[in-house]
């Protein structure tokens, strides 16, 4: 295991530079992630509206239909009822809606045109005001229809106020900001930057030792002595395996310590950390194809950034899938780092996309190819190189 | 007769339209210090490639302790000790982690393996610089810690590939006394050099090459006696009539004489006492003469004779 043992004390002597990179990366990924855990996450929920009743009529209609409105809001009680001390409820919102039943209200119910005898007073900017005037436009063609069909004027109030509140405690949505759980959506930031990270530790940390091994003269000479080439070969790979899992599991640790265990080992978590091993294997292969070449750390240094920097923007890891324009997103679909990115927004909920099983394993499927079809090319370059060396 | 460490017969080598390698033979027996003298692109290090296994060839059959050499003979290799011609280290491991890098490739044994590390570090004189790294270390000492490697593990057979290229004249002499140790310690070694005094120094026996071809072999006294010129006498002569030239070129042995510069050039073959013979002549003559130089031949001129030209173009 002298390749192996050898391996392991270059990666040691080069890890501190890497770690750097890991330091740095996952100080800007945890704010990252923990400003996108405090986004407010925006839904709807029940509410009431704010009302105000003045009953003039003071009829069975009147009365049920005030009933009816009340069960459904706030009946909200002024001290006046004077038009100056409604328009002041009005103005700062103590009320939503101010409804007049005028005297007569009942005789008017059967006309088609009864809602026109109703005053109504309301905010135009209000939006729960208009929501409460279609109720009430409803209740009224309810009743109506009601009577019509035969029933008595007390019967068809009671059966619109209960068809109509049927299932229906709720009247108003109203939008809101709600905090949702920040743990999941901080680990589906954290496994979103986690290809830019791992692509750079390895290009930067794996490459140099896997070239130092690959030198022309180095490799002449291991080639000379009695280590077979499978052996030598199973070594490295084994080194390159030891290499990138250890980068893989610091990273891992770090979620679970960030995030605890609940949120890294539940369903999501578990499939997040396979979606990311998926992206490994990619970074692998990637490191490999790029080692068969004779680079300098410069070079090598560039192709990191614009491996990295190139995949992050085209694949959505620093601008999200939803921004990028059609033309991008269909160069995106040809690397396997957009998958990854679909994948885990998903599994986030950070996306519109519904998650079923199929598509989970469907994308997982497409990642794990790419790193067959990477491992290929890297295997023919290896070959190319190594005849071109014994030509 | 015993088998040769190593038999090459007819190999051939092309890279494309070049012939590397044109039906080349070579044997070498036990315990020689064997030099590849040629000059630069004359195939030396082709040769040591293909005798390692390290390229392909095109024709012919290399056999190394009479076993047929291919890559995958670990077993050959194992008694196998390369010193390439360029520096082959890990940049990234100190001497010691070098040495013991290059050694485990042969000894598994740990304990062993130390010891041989030590004896290596010793041999080459790297001892207070076990703990640098490759790059805090001079070119000769860079050197050593190469050849360190290829021997740490105590091989039969040792190949050298011009191990003394870019090194200054102490480290040179350290590193021949040193191959001549490794000899006298059992090892056969094969030694490839344009530098013609280093093969003469330590080897003790020689094939010319060019062009791929092996021109000549033997030990460099046979080598020389290969050659028409044994000896080269040049003479400070202020004044030199023509006439005395001709009489100088009729004295026995002698087949060239030149007048350059007051300088009289005879170049002789054969016979042991020629200068003997030419200072006779000038003083016979009174011909006034200052400083006196005899030279005898070198491999240069064996390599001028057999191809024309230097070995150093």
């Amino acid at each position: 295991m002298q390749v192996f043992k050898t391996f392991l004390k270059i990666a040691k002597k080069k890890f501190p530079s890497v770690l750097l990179y890991y330091i740095i990366f996952t100080v800007v990924v945890i704010a990252m992630s923990k400003i996108g855990a405090s986004d407010h996450e925006t839904s709807f929920t029940a509410t009431k509206a704010d009302i105000y009743i003045i009953d003039e009529d003071n009829s069975t209609a009147s009365h049920a239909l005030s009933d009816y409105l009340s069960s459904m809001h706030n009946p909200v009680t002024l001290k006046d009822t004077d038009t100056m001390t409604l328009q002041d409820a009005l103005y700062y919102q103590k009320v939503d809606y101010i409804l007049t039943i005028p005297e007569g209200f009942e005789e008017q119910l059967t006309d088609s045109d009864a809602r026109d005898f109703l005053p109504v007073s309301m905010r135009k900017d209000n939006s729960n005001g208009y929501f409460v005037d279609q109720q009430v436009t409803e209740y009224l063609s309810s009743v109506r229809l009601f009577m019509a069909g035969g029933f008595s004027l007390s019967e068809a109030v009671t059966k619109s106020s209960e068809s109509l509140s049927k299932g229906n405690d709720t009247t108003v949505l109203k939008l809101e900001e709600k905090e949702t759980d920040g743990a999941q959506i901080g680990l589906t930031y954290f496994f979103q930057y986690l290809p830019y990270v791992l692509i750079n530790m390895l290009l930067l940390g794996m490459t140099p030792i896997l070239m130092t091994f690959n030198q022309k003269d180095l490799g002449a000479r291991i080639s000379c002595s009695s280590l077979s080439l499978k052996s030598r070969n199973a070594q490295i790979t084994l080194g390159c395996i030891v290499f990138s899992l250890f980068v893989w599991l610091l990273f891992i640790l770090t979620a679970l310590f960030i995030y605890g265990p609940d949120t890294l080992f539940s369903i999501n978590g578990l499939h997040s950390l396979l979606n990311s091993a998926m992206v490994l294997l990619f970074s692998i292969a990637l490191t490999l194809l790029v080692s068969t070449f004779a680079l300098k750390q410069q070079s090598l240094s560039m192709i990191a950034n614009v491996a990295s920097l190139g995949l992050s923007f085209l694949s959505g890891i620093f601008v999200p899938q939803y921004l990028l324009g059609k033309g991008v997103l269909a160069v995106a679909h040809f690397l396997p780092t957009y998958w990854y990115i679909r994948l885990n927004s998903m599994l986030g909920g950070i996306s519109d996309e519904i998650l079923t099983t199929a598509k989970y394993w469907r994308f997982i499927g497409i990642q794990f190819g790419f790193f067959v079809a990477i491992f290929c090319i890297y295997l023919v370059s290896s070959k190319y190189q190594k005849r071109s060396r014994n030509a | 007769m015993s088998t040769p460490v190593v038999k090459i017969e007819n190999l051939v080598k092309r890279y494309k339209e070049l012939v590397a390698l044109d039906h080349f033979n070579l044997e070498i027996e036990e315990g020689e210090i064997f030099g590849l003298l040629g000059p630069n692109g004359s195939g030396k290090t082709t040769t040591i490639n293909c005798l390692l296994s390290l390229l392909s060839y095109d024709k012919g059959n290399i056999e190394v302790f009479g076993k047929k050499m291919n890559p995958d003979s670990y077993d050959l290799k194992r008694q196998i000790g390369v010193v390439m011609q360029n520096v082959a280290v890990v940049d990234e491991l100190t001497v010691y982690e070098n040495i013991d890098y290059f050694c485990g490739l042969y000894v598994k044994d740990k304990a062993l393996r130390k010891q041989y590390v030590e004896e290596a570090i010793a041999f080459v004189g790297l001892d207070d610089f076990r703990k640098f790294f490759p790059k805090k270390l001079s070119g000769g000492l860079l050197r050593r810690l190469n050849i360190a490697c290829g021997i740490a593990h105590k091989p039969k057979l040792i190949i050298m590939d011009e191990p003394t290229v870019a090194v200054d004249p102490q480290s040179r002499n350290k590193i021949l006394e040193g191959i001549v140790e490794l000899n006298r310690n059992g090892a056969t070694i094969i030694y490839t050099s344009h530098y013609m005094e280093e093969v003469e120094q330590i080897c003790s026996r020689i094939a010319i090459m060019d062009k791929g071809k092996n021109l000549a072999i033997g030990t460099k006294d046979e080598l020389k006696q290969m050659i028409k010129k044994s000896e080269s006498i040049s003479i400070d002569i202020l004044d030199l009539p023509d006439t005395a030239i001709d009489e100088i070129r009729a004295l026995k042995h002698v087949y060239e004489v030149t007048y350059e510069n007051h300088m009289l050039t005879v170049l002789c073959s054969g016979g042991s006492h020629n200068l003997i013979h030419v200072l006779d002549y000038l003083q016979q003559h009174e011909i006034t003469f200052g400083k006196v130089y005899s030279e005898l031949p070198t491999l240069n001129d064996v390599f001028l004779e057999i191809t024309g030209k230097e070995l150093r173009d």
